[in-house]
């Protein structure tokens, strides 16, 4: 009918009101709205009077924000959870490497599974993320293993213990297998503080007791919890929004790599600038190790509390150059290797390192700590599986249950 | 009726720049980061 009306713009308009007996009324009756007294507009006084309506202020304009708005924040808090974050997680990454949203969707995903399966669970930082291949592990362990477990590898950037005691609360209570824990010096030198500035508990979708816990213990806030996922994890969403954006719009799935050191040519630059790092890093293990191992204990203490999950302790390589190099390297790791030691006796857990039963070299690192040989990725991989394995039939201990 | 459809325009961009603004508040507020790595 309104098509009629614009073909009935070759007529001038009128602003008077319109008439039935008018001319162009009786020649073209599709306009009959005009004729019965409405306003003939043309095109352009449309568009002038839309343009007008958009930049000038009203109350219907005011009406549709509030909705706009109030309907965002409604639908955010009535659809997201820890399930949509589970199933769509991966449009919020940032990039192929963002393993802060490839643990959180694993994490979540595992949390609302069944505990009908053993489970292996590994975790630490870029340097365990770095040492083994997943599917190397996997495959082995289902040579090895009778009921294979599935394998959850939980690695991140920079993770600290109390990350590790954050992501193992998303184990299901019964749940039986095994937990392992990459230590690596860098990881205990880094305390509540440290993970604050860091991004603290926005770097994953889930919030944790044991993390709060260690925040508070810090003496640092903790935002409450509400029981509403969007409201507990609003620092999490709303940095990752803007990725989330992106990504609709780019229409882009990120498909993420499980080591980008995989294949990568050693850097020499890097190799130096972490030795760098660790001339404070002495003072800083010093200062903070005894905070990651009283993280240590809550998350055994979790586990046997809630799981009958066992904890195998690991040691990621080094490049032997590191230490052959800085000599406060080898004064960290030699510190780092004797605390472990002494922790594992106390708690009668194993405590194990791959370097003696595989040979690595200097060629075989991206730098001071990544590995990047395809090969020994595998290897590393295989050998998990075997201390895995181990683990799993050794009989129960004290470290087991406390 | 054009006039409207602007003001509803009006409100949809209104609308979505205040939403924004208050995501962006809370990730400052909480200081909130996406992660980069930086070396171990």
């Amino acid at each position: 009918m309104y098509a009629g009306a614009y073909n009935a713009l070759a007529f001038r308009p009128t602003d008077d009101a319109g008439d039935e007996r008018r001319p162009q009324c009786r020649e073209h009756p599709s306009i009959w709205r005009e004729c019965k007294g409405e306003t003939l507009v043309t095109v352009n006084e449309s568009v002038r009077r839309f343009w007008a309506g958009a930049l000038t202020p009203s109350l219907l304009a005011i009406v549709v924000m509030l909705c706009v708005n109030l309907g965002t924040i409604a639908v955010a808090l009535a659809l997201v959870d820890q399930d949509f974050v589970a199933r769509h997680g991966r449009w919020l990454a940032a990039n192929r490497f963002d393993y802060d949203i490839l643990v959180t969707t694993g994490a979540l995903d595992l949390a609302r599974s069944e505990a009908d399966r053993p489970l292996v669970v590994v975790l630490g930082n870029s340097t365990m993320r770095a040492m083994f291949s997943e599917q190397a592990l996997r495959e082995h362990l289902q040579q090895l293993a009778a009921d294979a477990p599935s394998v959850h590898k939980f690695c991140t950037s920079r993770q600290a213990v109390l990350d590790a005691a954050a992501i193992i609360e998303r184990i299901p209570d019964g749940s039986a297998g095994v937990v392992v824990l990459g230590l690596s010096p860098g990881m205990m030198t880094l305390g509540a503080r440290e993970l604050q500035n860091a991004g603290g508990s926005s770097r994953y979708g889930f919030r944790s007791d044991l993390y709060d816990e260690g925040m508070r213990g810090a003496g640092l806030k903790v935002a409450p919890r509400s029981r509403l996922y969007a409201v507990d994890n609003a620092a999490f969403l709303s940095v990752r929004v803007p990725r989330l954006a992106i990504n609709l719009l780019l229409g882009r799935r990120i498909e993420f790599v499980e080591s980008g050191y995989l294949g990568a040519q050693p850097d020499r630059v890097a190799f130096e600038a972490q030795g760098r790092l660790y001339g404070h890093l002495w003072q800083d293990y010093a200062a903070r190790s005894d905070e990651s191992l009283r993280a240590l204990d809550a998350i055994r203490e979790r586990l046997a509390s809630r799981t009958r999950m066992r904890l195998l302790l690991v040691e990621p390589p080094v490049n032997p150059d590191f230490p052959g190099d800085y000599p406060v390297v080898a004064k960290v790791y030699a510190a780092h290797a004797q605390t472990m030691r002494d922790y594992a006796a106390a708690a009668q857990l194993p405590y194990v390192t791959p370097a003696a039963a595989i040979s690595v070299g200097h060629a075989d690192f991206i730098d001071g700590i990544h590995l990047g040989n395809p090969d020994l990725f595998k290897a590393h991989g295989r050998w998990l599986a075997e201390r895995v394995v181990e683990r799993l039939q050794a009989p129960t201990s004290a470290g087991d249950l406390q | 009726m054009s006039r409207k459809l602007g003001a509803v325009l009006q409100g949809l961009v209104l609308g979505g720049l205040l939403t924004w603004a208050q995501i962006n508040a809370i990730a400052a507020a909480t200081q909130a980061a996406i992660f980069h790595y930086q070396g171990f």
